[in-house]
This record gives structure tokens, sequence and C-alpha cells, in this order.
């Protein structure tokens, strides 16, 4: 697992070598990126041979059609954005797909509460733990999935609202509502 | 930036914060590490912000360094296999190994349930010469029903289950209105239905549990064990059906006639069997109907209750008053019992 921290800088070089069809660059950025955005297509579908396949399909395209790619300040959020709206239409069109309704409005985010009651500070109780677990698997689908992409992709408010298709305030109070549902339930003690 | 002035959204909006406690980074490390001892009157939101990011955190998939190199050389192949990709059955070694294997194996049985499920004839014209059983569940009450093929039903309060006296000879159909805990007896050459309002759900062998109660919003299908298929009828020639796994739900919402498929915890779902009550994100409509039907009793409400985003808890073997004082704590209500009535103020 990655850092979330990336320079744009250094996301704008990258991006320039790449575009001038430097495999070497190309090799990079899909090491650098692979493991996110595999992560990421897991949550949408559960599916991994899906998920493997369409992000193969996808750094495929980006590799044949990259003379003709607009710039990227940050390639994170151009590739986050892009796998999603592909594999969002694959799941839509696969023959075996368990829910029909899929469409940027209608999909499911799967993440699983996972963390260990021995990982948590040895001072919190177990009553809180409980009540953490309860309230993370509370989250609503749409709020689990813009605290992912914020937290484990590093993506900005306005990056995210654009992946999720939502305006920027709606994000914001995802984020916020969820968080504070949390909250409270360290304030009891 | 300020770390005097941080609160606990400040921690979680702090990208060194966040990846010093999910990601182990080590950059800026010193600084969170040695937080507690410089900053000692920020250590309560330090710990709140840390926890909720702990308990964030996700089961993430890892990638070595192998493992992304084997991933460019399956990429390549494809760039010179060919124009069309195909989902790849060749490369079985490396990558997913044994788990890819697994899932064919998975899918090859899911479509042999599918292909089966849609080549079943929908209506059997003898059905109205078969006399139908009907085991009503008042509230307060559920039972347990063994049916003639050695399924056991599992009937919670205010349900009824609908049996034909005789299953035909291809098929066992039952129908539903309430909730209740299937066990089917496994017979391949005859699959169990149950019918609830218009959806079917059939399976083989298999236990799991359906609430489709008439008022409720949804109808949700739980899988403990074995494979289910969920289908509306409303709907059979655009396939809308759901598949489902053992502990997969299936949440069929009426108003939009679309299905839902998540994950749910058996111990919850099913946890009436056992008398616990348990609630997930309920908002106080659905309380109201859970608890009328547990303990018999009728709700009169003066004042309004929110629970906002929604209760989540669990009473088990409880009396209807600790229950509603649980509850009252969570959305600051008043209450009284008087026989069959609940009065909330």
């Amino acid at each position: 697992m990655g850092k979330v921290n990336y320079s744009s800088e250094e996301d704008e070089k990258l991006w320039e070598a790449f575009r001038r069809g430097s495999e070497e660059v190309f090799s990079k950025i899909y090491k650098q990126h692979f493991p996110s955005l595999f992560n990421y297509g897991i949550k949408l579908c559960e599916d991994e041979d899906l998920v493997k396949d369409n992000l193969q399909e996808l750094f495929l395209t980006i590799w044949k059609n990259r003379q003709n790619l607009g710039d990227a300040y940050s390639i994170r959020f151009y590739l986050l954005k892009s796998f999603k709206r592909k594999l969002l239409r694959a799941l839509k069109n696969h023959k075996r797909s368990l829910t029909n309704r899929i469409d940027e409005n209608h999909y499911n985010f799967y993440f699983e509460f996972s963390v260990e009651a021995k990982e948590m500070d040895l001072e919190r109780s177990q009553e809180q733990f409980l009540l953490l677990k309860n309230g993370i698997n509370t989250l609503t689908s749409r709020q689990k999935e813009a605290i992912y992409l914020k937290f484990y992709n590093g993506l900005d408010y306005g990056e995210i609202a654009e992946i999720m298709s939502i305006n920027i305030q709606s994000t914001r109070s995802l984020v916020y509502e969820g968080i504070k549902g949390l909250k409270n339930i360290f304030k009891k003690k | 930036m300020n770390l005097q002035k941080y609160k606990t959204e400040d921690f979680l909006e702090d990208k060194s914060f966040i990846d010093y406690v999910l990601f182990n980074s080590t950059e800026e490390g010193d600084l969170w590490d040695n937080f507690q001892a410089n900053y000692p009157e920020k250590i309560k939101e330090f710990e709140t912000a840390k926890s909720i990011l702990l308990g964030l955190k996700s089961k993430e998939r890892e990638f070595s360094e192998n493992d992304l190199e084997e991933l460019l050389v399956d990429l390549k192949g494809r760039q010179s296999a060919s124009k069309s990709i195909q989902i790849s059955s060749t490369n079985q070694n490396g990558w997913f190994g044994i788990q890819k294997i697994a899932a064919s194996i998975v899918f090859i049985l899911l479509a042999g349930v599918s292909y089966w499920y849609f080549s079943l004839p929908v209506e059997q014209i003898q059905e109205t010469t078969i006399a139908i059983i009907e085991k009503i569940n008042p509230k307060g009450q559920n039972s347990t029903i063994k049916l003639k093929d050695g399924s056991v039903v599992r009937l919670n309060a205010e349900s009824i289950l609908r049996i034909p006296e005789q299953f035909k000879s291809d098929l066992r159909e039952v129908e539903l209105i309430g909730e209740a805990f299937f066990e089917v007896a496994k017979d391949s050459s005859r699959p169990f239905i149950i019918k609830t309002g218009n959806i079917k759900t059939k399976v083989l062998g298999t236990s799991f549990n359906i609430k489709s109660y008439p008022e409720d919003e949804n109808v949700k299908i739980a899988v403990v064990t074995g494979k289910v298929m969920v289908g509306n009828l409303d709907s059979l020639e655009t396939g809308e059906e759901v598949l489902l796994i053992p502990n997969q739900m299936a949440t069929y919402h009426k108003s939009t006639r679309l299905f839902e498929k998540g994950s749910f915890n058996p111990d919850d779902v099913i946890a009436w069997k056992k008398g616990v009550i348990y609630f997930h994100e309920a908002g106080f409509e659905e309380i109201k109907e859970v608890l009328e039907r547990w303990y018999g009793v009728e709700f009169r409400v003066k004042k309004q209750v929110d629970f906002g985003q929604g209760f989540t808890g669990r009473f088990e073997k409880e009396s209807l008053e600790t229950v509603l004082k649980g509850l009252s704590y969570a959305a600051d209500f008043d209450f009284s019992i008087e026989k069959d009535i609940v009065l909330i103020k």
C-alpha cells in the first residue's frame, strides 16, 4: 500500500515522459497505481478477475493512446476516474452481473470493518470498539466511498466529487456526517 | 498548521497524520510519535482521530514487486496477443493462482443454477387441486414447522406460511407472509421455492432468512448456507435476478422495484431465532413495528421520535421496558406502558 501524498509536480513530469513513450515511466506509473486501483475496484464489484481484466485493459488503452491524452496534474485521480467509469460500464454489461441496475448512481461499495481490537489503543474499552465497529458498518455506501477515496487515495473534495458525480458540498457532508457519527462514540466516555 | 488548535477533524484532514496512522509512514513519524508528550492537552482529539482511522482500516490487498512484474508481463502479453481482450483463463499460475481456479468453479455452479432457474415453468396447472395448509402466528409468538420433505421452517411472529398438503413431484413451493428462517432439505430434483408477494426465492439445500412483512418497505433475503436465486416476478423478462451465496443478503425495495446486494452478519439477521432483537440503521417506524410484533403491543405516538441516521443495536431476551429505556437514551423520548399499549411522549 502506497502513501497518500504525491506531489503534482512529480506527477506532471512522469506523465509528460510517459506521453513521449517511455516504457520505463509507464512501468513506474503502473506499479505505483495498480494496487490502489485494484483495491478500489474490488470495493465496487468484489470480482477479482473482472477488476484485474478491466484494469489491464485500462492500462493498455492509455498506453496505446498516450499521445492523445490530456494533461494530468494528478495521475492517481485521472486513473481512478477513468477506471471507475470503465468498471461500472463493464459491470453493467457483465452477463453474470448479480444486481442488474448499475450506473453511476446505483452500485454498492463494499467496505468491511477489518481492524482487530488488539490493534486499537488498549485504553479504549471493548464497548467503544464494538460501537466503532457498528458505526462503521452502518455508514452508507456513499459515505464509505467518499471516506475511502479521501483517506486511502488522498483525493481532495473536488476530486472525490468528480469521481462520485456529486457536488463538492455533498461530498464534504458525506465525509463530515460519516465522521461525526464515529466521533460521537468517543465523546460519551 | 497549528497543532495546538487541532480538533479531531483537523487531524483527519492532515495527510501526514493519515499516512502515519494508516500506512506507518515514517516521514514526520517523530512528530506524531512524540505528540502525546509535546501536546498533552490534545491527547483526546489525537486518540479519537487515530481510533477512527484505525477503525476505517480496510483489508487492502498487497502487491509485492514480484506480483507487479508478473502483472506487467501479463499486460504485455495481452498487448501482443490480440486486439479484443478476452477474460483471461490461461494464465493460471502466478497472480491469483488458486483463487482464480476457485472462482471459475463457482461460476460454473452458478451458471448451472441460473439456467435451471429460468427453465422452470412459471405456472403449474394442477395447482388448484391441491389443498393448502396455513400456519399462522399471531403477534408475540413464533413456531417451528417441519415439512414433509424434511425441511424445517422457523416462523416468526405475525407471519403466515402456506404449504400444499402434498408437494408436487418436481417442485416444492410454499408461500410466506412475514418472516421465517428456512433450512431446506436437499433435493436437486425438486427445487424449493418461496413466494413472498411478487418475489420468488429458489433454492437447493440451504438455510436462509426471509423478511417480508407487507408493511415493510423492503423484502430481505439473507443466506446462511448454500446458494439462493431471487427474482422479481414482474420483471422476469428483464432478468432482474440476484444470486446469493452465504453471508450475502438481497434487499428488494418495493418502491423502486430494485434489488440491492450486500453482506450481513448472520448472528444479527437471524437473531430473532435466539430471542435477540437486532436493529441495523433502523428508523422509528421500523423499530415500532418490530416491537409491536415481538411483544404483542400497540404504540400510541404523541411525540415524533427521530433516530437521525438510524438506530443500531441488539437486545437479548430483554423486557419491553428495558428495550424502550435503551431506545429512549438514543433518541430522547419518554414512554409509559399500560397493558398492551405503549405511549410515546
